[in-house]
């Protein structure tokens, strides 16, 4: 009887936790399907009075949505994977092999993570400016495949804690067999790793998707931009379609939910991996 | 000639590092240098001639002649010292409950992660803007006037701080998931053990648990400082954006607030480090 209680008590806290976390995507979702005079109409609350498709159907064309689709998908798909790569190799040298500077080499790495990127936006700008590759996708690319870019210390810093979990004996049996450590690391440790691969490819291609700090900057050619981008122009595309007047909020928030749609899709069947790796990675302790 | 095993392993390892290496002097290093040395200077856009050394007249003119700079700076940080402790609190309460054997607590579990997932800073950007007069939380006038009758003038502040906490809440994913794998990394061994001796789940909690977590507290900590700082809302980080790139034309003067702005997450995240330090346990230490 006690036990029942309590176990409601704690459901009843969870379903109240997860309201303040539903909440804005219902709101998202209803506001976005709501014409202009349903939204100023104070006796429309949730329910929209017909369902304004038309909404997504605005968005679709102001985001120019099978380009920045295929833009983002490409560069954040490409980046996410040559950077859990890359981070993969950073971080088992430093998990396993002895070499000396290595703790304050790691420090570095940890240093990186506390950088503003703000602090290095004009420099890098001015870099990417002198190596042509301004209006390109280099500046995204290179520094993932370097275990650079987006976050790219907290990768290896997950990759590190991962493999210093895993048992030297299975190493050593290799090393006996006369393999060399590349040997070792491509044929016996990264395919352990199956559960850090996927939480950092993971994580790694939601933030390469949501990012629109670096991208504003050092792309303007509208036909390279992500989609997070063409979010935050949005108005500004309507205003170019001519469509002033004729859309509001609700396109809008149909926009917003385009952008994410995807991610959603990933998130459902992917799920169980985000939240069950992370756990299995050892990152704690 | 052979080298031996000692070298041959530092070798591989240099190799393998390599690629960070290189990424990290070409984008960070370089960068950074690159950017103190530009404080020092009147550089800009467009601009004629070389750059003169100025000194530090930009940082003065930071602390100075800016009015803007220092209160952003200060409200940034008076919104830390109070977004830390909710949002450590908060996700720790959240991981407890989740980590509870009721029915569906894998559901919940993905339901707190979805903020992570879709929390893009445009698509964030656009939905708080436009509940910005209107509360995230309920829709409609009812719940509004109905608090009204309560709260009379305070209803817009009482709003507002609603509004900031969904914010501030929307922000815990992340740590809410490394406290649940936190807890689970708690041997179940010890709670058996502290029950058979009498102790109370509130003692167990302060005794076992709290201890057992605190790395997991300090890196959630370290997350949740340098997160905020550097997240897209952050005001300072905007302000600096603005700068540079649509307000002045100067490059000089931005890369000295970066460089503020960046000392300071800095020192913040050592005084954390070793505050809390201190109060860290780890398991295989005595």
């Amino acid at each position: 009887m006690k036990n029942n209680l309590k176990r409601a008590v704690v459901l009843l806290l969870l379903v109240d936790v997860a309201f303040v976390f539903l909440m804005p995507v219902f709101v998202l979702l209803s506001t976005s399907l709501m014409h202009v005079m349903d939204l100023y109409d104070p006796t429309v609350q949730w329910i929209p009075r017909w369902l304004a498709w038309e909404n997504y159907r605005i968005a679709f064309t102001a985001l120019d949505y099978p380009t920045s689709f295929r833009n983002t998908i490409l560069v954040a798909g490409v980046s996410a994977a040559l950077q859990t790569v890359s981070c993969a190799i950073v971080g088992y040298g430093f998990a396993r092999l002895r070499f000396p500077g290595r703790d304050w080499l790691f420090l570095l790495v940890l240093f990186g993570l506390i950088v503003p990127p703000q602090a290095l936006i004009i420099q890098r700008f001015i870099l990417y400016s002198k190596l042509g590759w301004l209006n390109t996708y280099r500046p995204f690319v290179v520094p993932a495949a370097l275990a650079m870019g987006l976050r790219g210390g907290l990768f290896v810093f997950i990759f590190r804690q991962f493999f210093k979990g895993v048992p030297w004996e299975l190493e050593d049996a290799g090393k006996i067999d006369g393999a060399g450590p590349v040997r070792v690391f491509f044929s016996i440790i990264l395919p352990l790793a199956k559960p850090a691969i996927v939480v950092v490819y993971l994580f790694s291609f939601v933030w390469h998707w949501n990012d629109s700090l670096e991208p504003t900057i050092y792309l303007n050619d509208t036909s390279k931009f992500f989609l997070s981008q063409r979010l935050g122009v949005i108005e500004a595309s309507m205003e170019l379609m001519q469509l002033r007047g004729m859309y509001g909020t609700g396109t809008v928030m149909a926009a917003a939910l385009l952008v994410i749609l995807p991610l959603l899709v990933l998130y459902l069947v992917a799920q169980r991996y985000f939240v069950e790796s992370i756990e299995r990675t050892g990152l704690i302790g | 000639m052979r080298l031996s095993l000692k070298k041959q392993e530092a070798l591989a390892g240099y190799g393998f590092i390599a690629l960070w290496v290189v990424g990290f002097a070409v984008f960070l290093l370089l960068p950074l240098i690159r950017n103190g040395l530009m404080s020092l200077t009147d550089a800009a856009l467009a601009q004629e001639g070389e750059p003169q050394f100025i000194g530090l007249a930009n940082y003065v003119e930071a602390f100075t002649l800016d009015v803007d700079f220092v209160p952003y700076l200060l409200h940034t940080l008076r919104n830390l010292v109070v977004d830390v402790p909710v949002i450590l609190a908060f996700s720790l309460a959240v991981a407890l409950l989740a980590m509870q054997p009721v029915p569906g607590n894998i559901l919940f579990r993905a339901i707190f992660f979805l903020p992570v997932v879709i929390g893009s800073a445009a698509v964030v950007g656009r939905l708080f803007d436009t509940a910005g007069n209107q509360v995230v939380l309920f829709r409609g006038e009812g719940v509004q006037q109905f608090l009204h009758i309560y709260l009379g003038e305070h209803l817009p502040a009482f709003l507002a701080f609603l509004n900031r906490s969904i914010f501030v809440l929307w922000r815990s994913g992340v740590q809410i998931l490394i406290f649940i794998a936190g807890l689970k990394g708690i041997d179940p061994a010890l709670y058996e053990a502290a029950r058979v001796d009498g102790a109370s789940p509130w003692s167990s909690f302060w005794k076992i648990t709290l201890p057992m977590l605190s790395p997991v507290v300090l890196v959630n900590v370290v997350y949740t400082i340098i997160d905020s700082f550097t997240d897209y809302f952050n005001e300072v980080m905007y302000y600096i954006r603005m700068v540079t790139f649509e307000v002045s034309l100067r490059l000089g003067y931005p890369s000295a607030l970066g460089n503020i702005y960046f000392v300071l997450i800095f020192v913040l995240v050592v005084v954390a480090f070793f505050t809390l330090g201190r109060f860290t346990f780890y398991r295989g230490e005595r």
